[in-house]
């Protein structure tokens, strides 16, 4: 958690507090990045651009809201710019998806799933459901955090992450079905 | 309470928001329906694995790479700076084809006094003729060479320029001469550019440091081309990342802190309704009854040991080892259905 104090002295305008404080969340940051674009690349530009856009507006944090929700709205913000921009260019192929599983192929049921699997079942989440997931497990938020980050009423938090929640268990399931199979 | 009631329970029961009366609903419906138990198994699992996703981290400091970027303190000094070196090409071409159709006219003029002389003069002055229009002809690819040379030393200024600024901040007793300008070899902007975010480097002081940096290999022309601000990472990030980029590096982080023991402990209440069990240090609790997975923990840093029952069947005690290494005792509450500090 960023210190208070470290907060204010940044947005006095101490370069050095601010170039501290930046290090503190670039891993937070990057992290949502990356499970949010599902690639390494976008991922370091997408934080980057985060960490440059939370240096130049870091006057305009405001202590009403938590510091790392008002962080995770600048990155999510950008990701979700992105995702929706390259959309009409990517497509995870099916097949490709289903033959990928390799090292998994003896399973039980309920076997674990690897974290490559969730990955890109994640990557097949509407932006929303997605983002809400991520946060949820990515940042441990709790539903009003996620509501916060996102300008988004409790009730929807709640539903993107349930439905979200059962599109990913069926897309799993169905994958390790095909993986076993496959 | 229908299915899809119990659902919504089931989902919030994932995120620990139910309370003990919701909890109670919640079990004694998937008690007998079997195809909620089942989804409340799956749902628990799914959970489970989604928390158990690496903790990716970056493979260099972003804070180090973009250091150079974020200047004096102003981002909008920066575009400025960014800007002018995106004029340059474009005063390059236009100079560029002004130079051209100047030639091409010199050719075609001198096209036109060999056809005249030719028309009035001899073979003498046909010779002459012919030496003047190469020579013109000639004129316009030497001019574009000089210009573009110029061009390149202007960029590679601009390039040094941001965090030449920085460095003469960060250290303002270095004298002025080290920020001139003038022609630098070409090797030498890149190592300023994004040589200065390399890993490792901390803060100012150490990230403005002028000698190469030997992670970067790439052509000083590329870099000409591609000095954004806003677009920090056009380089890809490869030349300064100890790490192939393209190769995806989540999968095995040891940076992870996830501890994997595989050790597994149960213990069953003195009731015989429920059973406890750690793997990986992590508790879950079963009723025995239908075997229904009705608590699983949030993978945390911490591991648990020793799991025991109270008497009366009530609660499952056992110790909490954080990342640290700190023991403390914990209990698990049946009538709860979560963990706390044991008193």
């Amino acid at each position: 958690m960023v210190e208070p104090a470290l907060i204010k002295a940044a947005q006095a305008g101490d370069r050095e507090a601010l170039v501290s404080l930046l290090r503190e969340i670039e891993q937070q940051v990057y992290r949502t990045a990356y499970y949010l674009l599902n690639h390494e690349q976008d991922a370091l530009d997408a934080a980057q651009e985060a960490l440059i856009r939370i240096y130049t507006k870091i006057d305009s944090y405001e202590e009403k809201a938590q510091f790392r929700t008002w962080v995770q709205r600048i990155v999510t913000n950008i990701c979700i710019d992105k995702f929706r921009r390259k959309r009409p260019s990517v497509s995870i192929d099916e097949h490709e998806l289903v033959f990928q599983s390799g090292d998994n192929v003896e399973g039980e049921v309920l076997s674990a799933y690897a974290s490559e699997e969730i990955r890109e079942a994640i990557g097949k989440l509407p932006d929303h459901h997605r983002t809400v997931v991520v946060l949820r497990y990515l940042q441990d938020f709790s539903y009003n955090e996620i509501a916060d980050s996102l300008g988004l009423p409790l009730n929807t938090v709640k539903s993107y992450l349930f439905r979200a929640r059962q599109q990913l268990q069926v897309l799993l399931h169905d994958y390790q079905k095909g993986g076993v199979r496959g | 309470m229908n299915c899809p009631e119990v659902m919504e329970l089931m989902q919030r029961h994932v995120d620990g928001d139910l309370n003990a009366e919701e909890t109670s609903h919640m079990l004694d419906h998937v008690g007998h329906c079997p195809d909620c138990a089942a989804m409340l198994q799956r749902l628990l699992h799914l959970s489970h694995g989604l928390e158990q996703l690496p903790r990716v981290v970056p493979p260099y400091s972003l804070v180090d790479a973009i250091l150079p970027q974020l200047g004096n303190g102003e981002a909008a000094g920066a575009e400025t700076a960014d800007e002018t070196v995106a004029l340059v090409p474009r005063e390059r071409r236009a100079a560029r084809s002004r130079r051209e159709w100047m030639g091409r006219l010199s050719g075609v003029a001198a096209v036109a006094i060999v056809v005249g002389l030719l028309l009035v003069g001899g073979p003498r002055l046909f010779q002459l003729g012919v030496g003047n229009s190469q020579m013109d002809a000639g004129s316009a690819p030497v001019a574009s060479p000089q210009k573009a040379t110029t061009f390149s030393a202007n960029a590679d200024q601009h390039q040094v320029a941001s965090p030449q600024a920085d460095l003469n901040k960060a250290l303002p007793d270095k004298p002025a001469a080290t920020i001139n300008p003038a022609p630098v070899p070409k090797s030498e902007p890149k190592s300023f550019g994004f040589g200065a975010s390399v890993r490792g480097s901390k803060g100012l002081a150490s990230s403005s440091s002028p000698s190469p940096t030997p992670a970067l290999t790439k052509e000083p022309d590329q870099a000409a081309a591609t000095p954004r601000a806003t677009d920090p990472v056009q380089d890809k990030g490869g030349p300064v990342s100890p790490v192939d980029p393209t190769t995806p590096t989540p999968t095995s982080p040891p940076t992870m802190g996830i501890k994997r023991q595989n050790q597994a402990e149960q213990a069953v209440s003195p009731d015989g309704q429920w059973k406890a069990v750690l793997t990986d240090g992590q508790l879950q609790l079963i009723r025995m009854s239908d075997e229904t997975v009705v608590y699983d923990s949030a993978p945390d840093s911490g591991t648990r040991s020793g799991l025991a029952w109270k008497d009366d069947s009530t609660a499952v005690t056992y110790t909490y080892t954080d990342a640290e290494g700190n023991s403390s005792n914990r209990s698990f509450l049946i009538s709860e259905m979560k963990e706390q500090t044991a008193p």
